[in-house]
């Protein structure tokens, strides 16, 4: 955390000592708004709730804040709360963002600029925007790419990056835009969600001290992307306080684009995650990847999806979306593994076939609903939250319905 | 006939008169050096995409409320967008925290107060407003 702090403040004297002191401050320079939300979701898998129940447990409320002290600087800082059943039990206001923001380059076409603090981590499409109802598609993202287990592992940095972008406006480049990014910096993991990777048989806790994120975007008529992230893992076990660097890494990868015409928008993901497992998690029989005492275990999956998007009127909007997840590539339904042998990569563990449709009202700009329905074949949403000691459900198929609504104010 | 001819001709100029009471003008602070901007650059400034202006100064946007009809005429107008494609780009931008939200009036005089007041700001009026000449401390972009 230190060091985090000692960055923000570095970037600010900097900051300050490049600045015109004689620049004349715009008025209102600072903002504040939030986000509040409640759901409902009936899940017949334990993927949200263990016993499959109904689950009202599903709540957001977000605080953002903005403050220009100069021209070219810029503090950010978000808190959030947040509840998702059993997936996310209630753990009060976190940190979402913290950030010191310093344009140091703009010509108009181009600008480069650094950011540290506590950063949004921006791997895929919707990642930096995943918590905020009026910033996604859908109640649930595209689980293959936006997984509740590795969520934590994902979503920010504390840490820096450095960000530029180019705007061409001449010949045949004109209406090409460029932006990209990199960063470095550690995760942090809650206990809920090593509870979510590893299961509930295995005791310890994970750092993921150093991470390196980069991004880069092709802005045409449509949008390309492709974000690159890898990890490391450090197992901490609880008893004999002993720490196992260097436990796991992973490398993982995403292509996308998004195409929007008039009312409609296609988007689309494709990515791999590597799993390189160097000492295995102890004690055995935890539901995760690391816990397999193999030794060097390494396996790559496989994720994408197809989503469209229709706005009918301001409104009124609808998705669908067909989502693919395999967790090994090379055996992409498990079939090398025994089924019903309680191993994270056997048969309908080891994959998911998600089809969902979903409809949004928008009244006002302030207030939002959102209702959608997920048929789901193959179990690779649930585990480990899975309880091995239960038989696994012969029937592959199962269906979640979710509905939120979410007001947000200060706009 | 002359009686019928007139009625058709008043019609046909409060139509007229309609249609260009509801087209935008640009309009920026004096500070803003810039004369003309492509409808793609000023996508890109609504959008929140550029952030400052050449010169280094930082772009404020100013806007009608998002469901006022003016805001709607203006995005599919000069920006050839609808206006939630505007929303979902301040959205991901000011929800990660990479930029803060634009600036929301409810009228003209507010619209004018604040861009003529904020050095580096962009807004838009109805056409037919600057036809009653020039407004103080704002510039009109081509």
């Amino acid at each position: 955390m230190h060091v985090l702090l000692g960055s923000m403040l570095y970037l600010m004297l900097i900051a300050v000592a490049e600045a015109n002191i004689n620049d004349t401050p715009v008025t209102k320079n600072w903002n504040v708004n939030g986000v509040l939300s409640q759901g409902v979701i009936d899940a017949d898998s334990s993927f949200v709730d263990k016993d499959g129940d109904i689950s009202w447990d599903v709540r957001e409320f977000t605080l953002n804040g903005q403050y220009r002290p100069l021209l070219n600087v810029t503090l950010a800082a978000q808190v959030q709360y947040r509840e998702l059943g059993d997936l996310a039990p209630a753990d009060g206001v976190e940190l979402d963002h913290l950030l010191v923001d310093w344009r140091f380059a703009t010509t108009g076409n181009d600008e480069l600029g650094a950011r540290a603090g506590r950063i949004k981590s921006v791997i895929g499409i919707y990642n930096d925007t995943r918590d905020m109802p009026f910033a996604r598609p859908s109640i649930f993202l595209a689980h293959s790419i936006y997984s509740e287990a590795l969520r934590d592992q994902y979503l920010r940095l504390d840490g820096a990056e450095l960000y530029g972008s180019h705007y061409f406006d001449s010949g045949w480049l004109t209406d090409l835009g460029l932006s990209w990014g990199v960063a470095y910096g550690e995760a942090d993991y809650t206990d809920q969600a090593f509870s979510n990777i590893a299961g509930d048989a295995v005791l310890g806790s994970l750092d993921s001290k150093e991470n390196v994120r980069a991004h880069l975007q092709l802005n045409l008529p449509m949008s390309l992307d492709l974000y690159f992230s890898y990890a490391d893992l450090e197992y901490h076990m609880e008893t004999d306080k002993v720490s196992v660097p260097d436990q796991a890494n992973l490398t993982h990868w995403i292509a996308g684009f998004q195409w929007r015409w008039n009312k409609f928008e296609l988007t689309s993901e494709y990515a791999e995650i590597r799993i390189k497992v160097n000492r295995p998690m102890m004690p055995s029989g935890g539901m995760s990847l690391m816990s397999i005492q193999e030794g060097n275990l390494s396996q790559t999956s496989q994720s994408y999806y197809f989503q469209g998007r229709y706005q009918f009127n301001p409104a009124w909007a609808g998705f669908i979306r067909y989502d693919m997840y395999h967790l090994d590539k090379n055996d992409r339904y498990g079939k090398e593994v025994p089924d019903h042998s309680l191993d994270i990569r056997s048969g309908s563990l080891s994959y998911a076939r998600t089809r969902s449709l979903g409809v949004s009202y928008q009244p006002t700009s302030q207030w939002l609903l959102m209702l959608e329905y997920h048929y789901v074949t193959g179990y690779g949403w649930v585990p480990p939250m899975f309880d091995p000691n239960e038989s696994p459900m012969d029937d592959k198929n199962w269906t979640l319905i979710a509905a939120q609504v979410a007001y947000r104010f200060g706009w | 006939m002359l009686l019928r001819a007139g009625s058709i001709f008043a019609l046909c100029a409060c139509l007229v008169f309609g249609a260009f009471s509801h087209a935008s003008e640009v309009i920026v602070h004096s500070s803003v050096t810039e004369q003309v901007l492509s409808k793609q650059r000023l996508r890109l400034i609504f959008s929140q995409r550029l952030t400052h202006w050449p010169d280094g100064q930082p772009i404020k946007v100013v806007v009608f409320d998002a469901a006022s009809e003016e805001h709607q005429m203006f995005c599919e107008a000069k920006l050839g967008l609808l206006p939630f494609q505007l929303q979902r780009n301040w959205d991901r931008l000011i929800y990660s925290g990479r930029n803060s939200a634009p600036v929301f009036v409810s009228n003209v005089q507010q619209m004018i107060r604040a861009v003529s007041s904020t050095r580096g700001a962009i807004g838009y009026v109805p056409q037919s407003f600057m036809l009653e000449g020039e407004i103080e401390g704002v510039n009109v972009i081509e």
